[in-house]
């Protein structure tokens, strides 16, 4: 009975990305090991999720319809930052805190994986532009064919907006030596040097 | 570029063998089956990090092993270290001691050119074996070719998968089009010129093989642009470089229908061996020449012609089943090494005086 519970732990543990069954295995142990205090905090927090919805308006996430970031007035109203996934929100509000405006298109185009414009939030995308007056699109997708081809694509389905677009600059690493750049890091670097 | 040494661990027949080569002549004799060719396939692996005799890495590995292990010394400007760790599912690129080096950063860091009885198959083959010599020749020393390749490559699936969904989205097809006939474009353009290069020196080496009486031309075939309407009936990409060719004549005569054996072995000759000077006029560098059981079949002034071409000018390897068949004046300059087969599973490389 008691090898059954461990199993079925085991087996809720794995349901994470990227765990498998040693992994979980080893999670499910260090929990039964725990102390009850460690345990109910987990629970309280897992609890939570529950909680965690999506923003009506830019789809990051939020405990309420609306989230803070979309309440708030006194950001950057000529921009909008663009991001594939809710957790991009969270990495640039780590570091620029209060600046922009967001919207969570939910993925990139990748028919490969099946994933084709249907999968993005796009009329969701066009109600928030419509009920702004942003000037400019910051688009801030993976640096891959895929995240090309969604820029494309967003490019022409704006195209009646009449805005600007931009995309994230690459290159150098700050704090990186150019030893151990790769060399399409390098050749993009370069290419976008800047004026000093 | 000068190759020091070779390390051979768990790869097919050998367990584990460090072999010097020559600055300029290395000659490996047995006789057939005890593991010549796996020394070849080794090198060649260091330099595209893909086999030309199988697709599958685990027949690479020694049989009961679980790894393999590659490891070259190299000189150019500095001395440098590659190695290649892999298994059934892993490999890991070591450069000069950076572990995980990508393989688009690393294919060309060592050079190779390679001259065996499949290199015929460049004339009579199918179009994708002349592709397969554009991109990897190419390859070698472009590094904005490998790029675009790998890009065009990856294109290809997304709009082959999206032309395969019932309902497409016209303009998401448009932009995927777009980006589709650029890199077409660009890498056609990049394979056509390296054609004239190697058409004009190809003609140069047939014309000492073949003693000035034969003249190449080599003429690149792009697929026609199919309309949007068609590839969606199909559900497929029907145009691209996967549908690309290049066609060999010989005195005006298609090679591939009317070379006799001997011709086709003589332009098969003539497109590796032109990479010499093409990689030399990029880099300054001469790659490796690894000459694989080609020569024997051919007549003595060929031969002849063949050892001269190489001889006290670049790094080469021959091959060979014996030591008869190696003109005395390279015999005399190279180092021999003997590969002989100990048991079922293993071979042993021993050199000789």
């Amino acid at each position: 009975m008691e090898i059954k519970k461990i199993q079925q732990l085991v087996e809720a543990i794995k349901i994470l990305p990227g765990v498998g069954e040693k992994t979980a295995s080893r999670y499910a142990f260090d929990l039964i090991e725990t102390n009850q205090d460690n345990i109910n905090l987990l629970i309280e927090a897992m609890n939570a999720i529950k909680e965690i919805n999506r923003c009506s308006k830019c789809q990051g996430y939020s405990e309420d319809e609306i989230c803070y970031i979309c309440l708030d007035h006194d950001r950057n109203h000529d921009k909008l930052v663009l991001v594939a996934k809710a957790k991009d929100i969270l990495k640039i509000e780590n570091v620029m805190p209060g600046i922009y405006y967001y919207f969570v298109l939910g993925g990139i185009i990748d028919p490969i994986n099946g994933l084709t414009e249907k999968d993005l939030n796009l009329q969701l995308l066009k109600d928030k532009i419509k009920d702004n007056k942003y000037q400019e699109i910051v688009l801030v997708l993976p640096s891959t064919n895929e995240g090309e081809i969604t820029s494309a694509y967003l490019r022409h389905k704006l195209v009646e907006y009449n805005l600007n677009f931009s995309k994230m600059a690459q290159g150098v690493p700050v704090g990186s030596s150019l030893e151990y750049l790769d060399e399409i890091t390098l050749i993009k670097s370069i290419e976008s040097a800047q004026k000093i | 570029m000068i190759i020091n040494s070779l390390t051979l661990q768990n790869f097919r027949l050998i367990k584990n063998q460090t072999i010097k080569l020559n600055h300029f002549q290395t000659i490996l004799v047995g006789n057939n089956g005890v593991g010549k060719t796996t020394i070849v396939e080794a090198l060649y692996y260091c330099c595209f990090f893909v086999s030309f005799r199988t697709r599958i890495q685990e027949e690479l590995i020694s049989i009961g092993q679980e790894n393999s292990k590659l490891a070259i010394r190299y000189q150019d400007s500095r001395s440098n270290n590659l190695e290649v760790m892999f298994n059934q599912k892993k490999r890991n690129i070591v450069y000069n001691g950076q572990n995980n080096q990508k393989r688009l950063d690393t294919i060309g860091k060592i050079k190779v050119l390679l001259l065996n009885p499949n290199s015929d198959h460049y004339i009579s083959g199918m179009p994708k074996l002349r592709r397969n010599y554009l991109d990897l020749y190419i390859s070698q020393y472009d590094y904005e070719y490998r790029l675009e390749l790998s890009k065009y490559n990856k294109l290809m699936k997304q709009r082959n998968a999206l032309l395969k969904k019932s309902k497409i989205d016209d303009i998401l097809l448009q932009v995927i089009t777009e980006q589709y006939d650029q890199l077409i474009e660009s890498i056609r353009k990049t394979r056509i010129s390296f054609l004239i290069e190697v058409n004009k020196y190809s003609n140069i080496i047939v014309g000492m093989l073949s003693v000035g009486s034969e003249k190449i031309d080599l003429q690149y075939i792009s697929s026609k642009k199919e309309k949007i309407d068609k590839e969606k009936r199909y559900q497929k990409n029907l145009y691209g470089l996967q549908y690309d060719d290049f066609n060999i004549l010989i005195n005006q005569i298609e090679a591939k229908k009317y070379a006799s054996q001997g011709q086709q072995r003589t332009i098969a000759m003539a497109l590796v061996l032109s990479q010499l000077e093409i990689i030399y006029s990029h880099e300054q560098k001469y790659p490796l020449v690894i000459i694989d059981d080609v020569h024997v079949e051919l007549d003595q002034l060929r031969q002849t012609i063949l050892f001269e071409l190489l001889d006290q000018k670049v790094q080469a390897i021959f091959v060979s089943t014996t030591i008869d068949n190696i003109p005395l004046k390279t015999k005399q300059n190279a180092t021999i090494y003997e590969v002989i087969k100990v048991d079922e599973k293993h071979s042993k490389i021993t050199e000789t005086t």
